[in-house]
């Protein structure tokens, strides 16, 4: 591996992290559940923590490359969204299913 | 102007999203089924520990990257999505690991459910009793040498 993919892995881990994060955060305290970042527009559109965390995170790094015109943030960016697309393209994709069979996904993200 | 997407970024990244993209839609396609269908196999469902994905979890985020490989040594264009597949696959095991994790109580009740339901398909064997092989101290004859 070279450092571009490197770059791109940390990058997709970070997005992850954030995500993870943010999900085990709500976990640990329910309470929060509904409340900003963890609401729900639509059963079947990811919560919008999911969008903070595989879209902002990306975008951010991104705008660190951009202004520090470093290109390995740029790469860092890269490896997040192309995780983060995935993940809310996926997840979009199953949330629907669950809608059409006439099942709401029970928690603010993922049953599990 | 371009709005496609696709089309905004290079050749190569493009390979590596559709890359990123065949590692999710097996992931999701997985627990949609596990989801939607009855019959789906408890020993799926089930966990090997309590802070571990499930056992399906697993084998979509493994499996998937890891048959994306062997096919990426073949020709080139499958080895770029095949480090896409990584780089979504990767991180997604990281991800559940740290939410499982963090959730102990959850993750410990579902853990002890799916192991109490598939104990329930599990045939009992009868317990037999012991032989006697020793003789009550009654009834006993000591004899011989290590008398």
């Amino acid at each position: 591996m070279v450092s571009k993919d490197i770059g791109m892995l940390i990058g997709a881990v970070a997005t992850a992290g954030v995500d993870a994060g943010l999900e085990g955060y709500a976990n640990i305290n329910p309470a929060v559940k509904g409340q900003i970042p963890y609401t729900v527009i639509h059963p079947a559109i990811p919560p919008l923590n999911c969008w903070l965390a595989d879209a902002g995170v990306p975008l951010a790094l991104y705008a660190i490359g951009k202004v520090t015109k470093k290109s390995f943030f740029v790469d860092v960016a890269k490896g997040g969204a192309i995780y983060g697309f995935s993940e809310l393209v996926g997840q979009t994709l199953y949330r629907v299913a669950l809608v059409a069979q006439g099942m709401t996904p029970v928690s603010y993200t993922i049953r599990r | 102007m371009q709005l496609n997407p696709f089309k905004m970024v290079s050749p190569e990244t493009q390979k590596l999203l559709l890359g990123g993209l065949v590692g999710s839609l097996a992931y999701y396609a997985d627990l949609a089924i596990a989801d939607t269908m009855p019959a789906y196999p408890a020993q799926l469902k089930a966990r090997l520990a309590p802070q571990l994905p499930r056992n399906d979890e697993l084998l979509t985020t493994i499996a998937t990257p890891a048959a994306m490989y062997v096919l990426g040594k073949k020709s080139k264009k499958l080895k770029e999505i095949a480090k896409g597949t990584m780089l979504y696959s990767v991180p997604r095991l990281i991800d559940r690991v740290i939410v499982n994790a963090m959730t102990p109580v959850a993750t410990t009740a579902s853990f002890r459910n799916v192991n109490a339901s598939m104990n329930a398909f599990r045939p009992v064997a009868p317990v037999a009793t012991p032989a006697r092989t020793v003789a009550s101290p009654a009834t006993s004859v000591s004899a011989g040498k290590y008398r």
